[in-house]
């Protein structure tokens, strides 16, 4: 348990899901140096969010922008660095775009998913893939592991319909085909019209109404498929996987609300396929051996059908091949050691007149070593990254060989007890995107890479008390400092409505996260969870010295935002209630009173039933979200949903 | 407590004379400069564009009586406006006791009165680009047109009466037509063909007024955009260039002969006082560096003569950061010269004398792009 901070694992209420779990890829409770949050899947059950980009909402230090709906971009961006400098992997491996570096995790569904994770500088294990080393943040999303309490077949079918049309129907089967061997496979649709009330409505400083206008969002529609499959294999002293993924999606673009536009045309198709296998083995008693592979095709089709505007109409593809060597050495009981190689190769082809089809071939070699004291933990790695690439025409951005450097820390001054002092320092960078270099009018690929320098300190508590009310109590706090240089901005050329990509961006941030928990049991039925975040961020853009703004908040970035969750248990039954709050933000650095944005809070409430039948698991759960009926905006322009609702229900067979 | 009583009742007292008192209005805004005692011209008004998808259109008002600069005068004199002014304010215009602000994103042209900045009609012209003003009807040219089987689209341009403010007719140009110019009857349309920068559209079209037809092209150059004319019927326009191997150009058009001859200068921002057009020319360096230069100079509308040397003081043109516009007093010829800096903070308004010195500054909204003097 040491250091691991699961805040939420005291969410223990159900039955069927004390079952273990056949153990894949790490040891589940190795320690971390890093901040680490998870989201089990408990609470990604009992949160019952449409998406993970909705439940990572609920960890410290975590920005989210959510253009509104259920097909809506939701993007996140962990301390302030930017979207893309965070890493997020599925299944250990992570999810490219070299077109614009964005993941948006509104695709991404908690239906299939085990946990969350979401660590701060760098996971730690030891034996780990070049890859994970070289993202600012990360966050980890891992499937569903086939998991039998009686026979070998188990089949989950769940419905869940609500408000905006919403019919999201899933299924999951699982199979154990002998004691080594098992699979999974399993299909979600998703469709939604999209469709909600907003409010625009303006009063006088004298109380009189000036307006007041109800609107219907248009153009959100989406269709989306998800099927996946894998192959999970054991082996003596070792195990492997093999998974296919694609996700198939058709939607609408509802865009900004401006005055006399409120409704867009714009129309979206993505399909996104990967297939990627792992296999992991120690080899001898000191050598172990971790080897990857994927090959994905992301293909994304964008119409502008309205001649108002530029129509468009354009076909993106883009491929990556991925492969990756990671080996750890254990030269004595308390030191490690790691040297990994990965291999990516990217190409975007597009449709685009005058286009470059621009092809990347990426390199890493990460060396780290791991010292592992009683009291004191030290990991340090140092990434290498060689990136090269070729245009079909046109100058190519020239070749990069950059190293970057981690360090970090964990003393445990106590032994008895589970309280960590942690400290890190990482140099990160990332390479200018696809779109960063070939996309803008005025092609820049003389861009160089952008760097984030992080700084960390922070503790960690953790309480437990084996049969008393109050079961555990957990905190955990960090403050940081993030300095972003280099960092890729766009800015108008010679005509303004040229825009070109410069590395003139500096951004210094300081920030603390806090989050605790809870656990209570009592007379055996009752349990009873309460967690709770609190960001602080001061995150200035220091671009231009000479600028009156100098030193404004970036945008979108409330100085402070809080997040709690309360759920109570008894007898197969939940209630969950859950709160966010962002404060004040400005949409532009220029933190002056027009570019101002209200803060807000949403009230989420859920009450669920479950119980178990002979062969039978169910669960029904009734979700009621923004109770306040607020109308807010996340993004200007974008308005966010007022109140509605959500039933699930869910039937698992074995 | 009872003590306080009398005290209390004296502030009151105080506070209700203080109240009944008569004081002449303050004038809103900020004192920017000292008041001009009869000024020529009553003010002007400066809209700012904003990002696309901001709904972020502002419109300033300085006042030459009471030397005060008001920002966002629209929202305030209109509130019950639903979502203010709206999305991308591009263009401004003075014409008789009306003032019209092309909002290019909001898909429409705000008709206000002149002197009040109050609303009187929004035009339904989606993606207007700019207008012409002749005889009591206004003309604004647009880009949505029709689709063209080989994909391209083209432009037109619509007559709106100024009385009435009713749509009227309408006629069909060359490719995403840009600025005008009404001249002996005709109206002369610079078509660029922005959208195909593989293919841009090189043609003046030039359309009768009587029957509103296009009558004929004049070829040019690519990329055409600013249009202006010389008092002695010269017409100038100028080409944006392709950004790569052609470069920016201004030509000098005689439309009797259609003869064409290129002046080797661009033009990014121009504003003419009697038969000289004050001109704001952005060159774009090469790479890596792409280093910006802007270059400021006069032209002689009636003789072609360029005069390169600035128009601005040293002091001036050093502290803007990007110049977006300009305008220049009709009377007294003072110059105002607006700077977008980085488009995404508020811009600034510098305020010269004839000889270029700096009178005052003020801050902007985003994106200060249109000035409009009102008499």
């Amino acid at each position: 348990m040491y250091a691991d901070m699961v805040v939420v694992s005291s969410f223990d209420t159900t039955k069927i899901y004390e079952l273990e779990e056949i153990e894949f890829a790490q040891p589940r409770r190795k320690a971390s140096v890093a901040p680490l949050q998870t989201m089990d899947n408990k609470t990604l059950t009992l949160l019952n969010t449409q998406s993970v980009a909705d439940a990572i909402r609920f960890f410290s230090g975590v920005q989210l922008k959510d253009y509104g709906g259920v097909g809506g971009i939701k993007t996140i961006n962990i301390r302030s660095m930017g979207t893309q400098q965070m890493g997020v992997f599925y299944d250990g491996i992570q999810l490219g775009n070299a077109q614009n570096g964005q993941i948006d995790l509104g695709r991404f569904s908690i239906d299939n998913l085990e946990e969350i994770k979401l660590y701060n500088g760098q996971k730690t294990d030891i034996l780990q893939s070049a890859k994970d080393y070289g993202a600012a943040g990360t966050i980890y999303l891992t499937t569903k592991v086939p998991q039998f309490t009686q026979g070998k077949t188990r089949f989950t079918a769940t419905m869940k319909a609500g408000s905006f049309g919403l019919a999201n129907p899933s299924l999951l089967w699982q199979q154990k085909w002998s004691e080594n061997i098992s699979t999974s496979v399993s299909a979600e649709y998703t469709y939604a019209t999209g469709r909600y009330h907003f409010q625009h409505k303006k009063i006088a400083p004298n109380g009189a109404l000036l307006y007041d206008t109800t609107m219907v969002r248009e153009n959100a529609d989406i269709n989306a498929v998800r099927t996946e499959a894998a192959v999970f294999g054991k082996l003596y002293k070792g195990q492997w996987k093999a998974q296919v993924y694609n996700y198939y999606s058709q939607r609408g673009l509802p865009g900004y609300v401006a005055r006399n536009v409120y409704e867009h045309h714009q129309r979206q198709w993505d399909d996104n396929f990967f297939v990627q296998a792992s296999f992991q083995k120690q080899v001898l008693s000191f050598y172990e051996l971790l080897a990857k592979a994927k090959y994905a095709y992301d293909y994304t089709r964008y119409l502008n059908p309205d001649t108002t505007t530029q129509y468009i109409d354009q076909s993106y593809r883009q491929q990556e091949v991925y492969a990756s060597l990671a080996n750890a050495f254990t030269l004595y009981r308390w030191w490690k050691v790691a040297l990994s190689a990965d291999f990516q190769w990217n190409y975007l082809q597009a449709d685009v007149k005058n286009f470059v089809f621009p092809m990347r071939y990426t390199g890493l070699l990460s060396l780290a070593t791991d010292f592992n004291w009683q009291y004191v933990k030290v990991n340090a790695s140092v990434l290498g990254t060689f990136v090269s690439e070729t245009l079909q025409k046109g100058v190519a951005s020239p070749n990069r060989n950059v190293f970057t450097p981690a360090v970090l820390l964990s003393v445990r001054p106590i032994l008895t007890e589970l309280f960590d002092i942690r400290a890190f320092y990482k140099r990160v960078f990332r390479m200018p995107t696809f779109n960063d270099l070939y996309y803008t009018f005025i092609c820049n690929s003389s861009l160089q890479p952008e760097f984030v320098d992080q700084v960390d300190i922070g503790i960690t508590y953790r309480f437990q008390w084996a049969g008393k009310v109050l079961e555990s109590m957990g905190i955990q706090a960090d403050a940081y400092y993030n300095y972003v240089t280099n960092k890729i901005v766009s800015v108008p050329a010679a005509n303004p409505f040229r825009w070109q990509m410069m590395n003139i961006g500096k951004v210094r941030v300081i920030g603390t996260d806090v989050s605790f928990d809870m656990g209570f049991r009592w007379r055996e039925d009752w349990t009873m969870g309460i967690k709770g975040t609190y960001t602080f961020t001061r995150a200035q853009d220091i671009t231009y010295p000479n600028s009156p703004y100098y030193g404004g908040q970036i945008p979108y970035t409330p100085w402070h935002s809080f997040s709690a969750l309360f759920q109570l248990g008894y007898k197969g039954w939940h209630l969950h209630y859950s709160c966010i709050y962002t404060g004040k933000r400005y949409e532009q650095s220029a933190n002056i009173p027009i570019n101002y944005v209200e803060p807000f809070s949403t009230h989420d409430l859920s009450l669920g039933k479950e119980w178990t039948g002979k062969r039978c698991h169910f669960y029904v759960s009734v979700d009621v979200n923004n109770l306040a009926n607020l109308q807010y905006e996340v993004v200007r322009g974008y308005p966010m949903p007022g109140i509605n609702g959500k039933m699930t229900f869910k039937v698992t067979i074995e | 407590m009872k003590r306080r009583k009398p005290f209390f009742l004296l502030t009151c007292l105080s506070l209700l004379m203080i109240a009944c008192t008569p004081e002449p209005p303050m004038p809103e805004g900020v004192p920017v400069t000292d008041p001009v005692q009869n000024p020529t011209y009553s003010g002007f008004y400066l809209l700012n564009e904003g990002t696309m998808g901001a709904n972020k259109a502002i419109l300033d008002y300085f006042d030459y009586a009471t030397g005060y600069y008001q920002n966002d005068v629209f929202s305030k004199r209109n509130p019950q406006v639903v979502d203010g002014l709206g999305d991308v304010g591009t263009g401004l215009y003075v014409y008789g006791s009306k003032m019209y602000a092309i909002i290019n994103g909001s898909n429409l042209v705000e008709v206000m009165d002149a002197k009040t900045a109050t609303h009187l009609a929004s035009l339904q012209i989606p993606n207007a680009r700019s207008a012409a003003f002749a005889n009591g009807k206004a003309y604004f040219s647009s880009y949505a047109g029709q689709m063209q089987t080989d994909g391209t689209q083209l432009g037109f341009v619509m007559e709106v009466d100024t009385v009435s403010l009713m749509l009227g007719r309408q006629v069909t140009v060359g490719r995403q037509p840009e600025e005008m110019v009404v001249k002996d009857g005709k109206l002369f349309v610079a078509n660029s063909g922005g959208y195909t920068p593989e293919n841009y559209d090189n043609t003046i079209s030039v359309v009768n007024m009587d029957s509103f037809v296009e009558e004929e092209k004049i070829p040019v150059a690519i990329n055409l955009y600013r249009m202006f004319l010389a008092p002695n019927g010269t017409l100038y326009v100028s080409s944006r260039g392709n950004y790569a191997d052609v470069a920016s150009n201004l030509y000098a058009v005689n439309t009797m002969d259609k003869t064409v001859k290129a002046l080797g200068k661009g033009v990014t921002a121009y504003a003419i006082k009697d038969d000289v057009a004050y001109i704001i020319d952005i060159v774009y360096g090469p790479a890596p560096l792409y280093q910006t230069e802007y270059h400021y100079y006069t032209l002689q509308l009636n003789t072609q003569q360029i005069d390169n040397s600035s128009f601005l003081s040293d002091d001036v043109k050093k502290q803007i950061v990007y110049p977006y516009s300009i305008a220049v007093h009709p009377i007294t010829g003072d110059i105002l010269v607006t700077d977008a800096a980085n488009f995404v903070t508020p811009g600034t308004l510098f305020y010269c004398n004839v000889q270029g010195q700096l009178q005052w500054k003020q801050t902007t909204g985003d994106i200060p792009g249109s000035i409009a003097f009102w008499q």
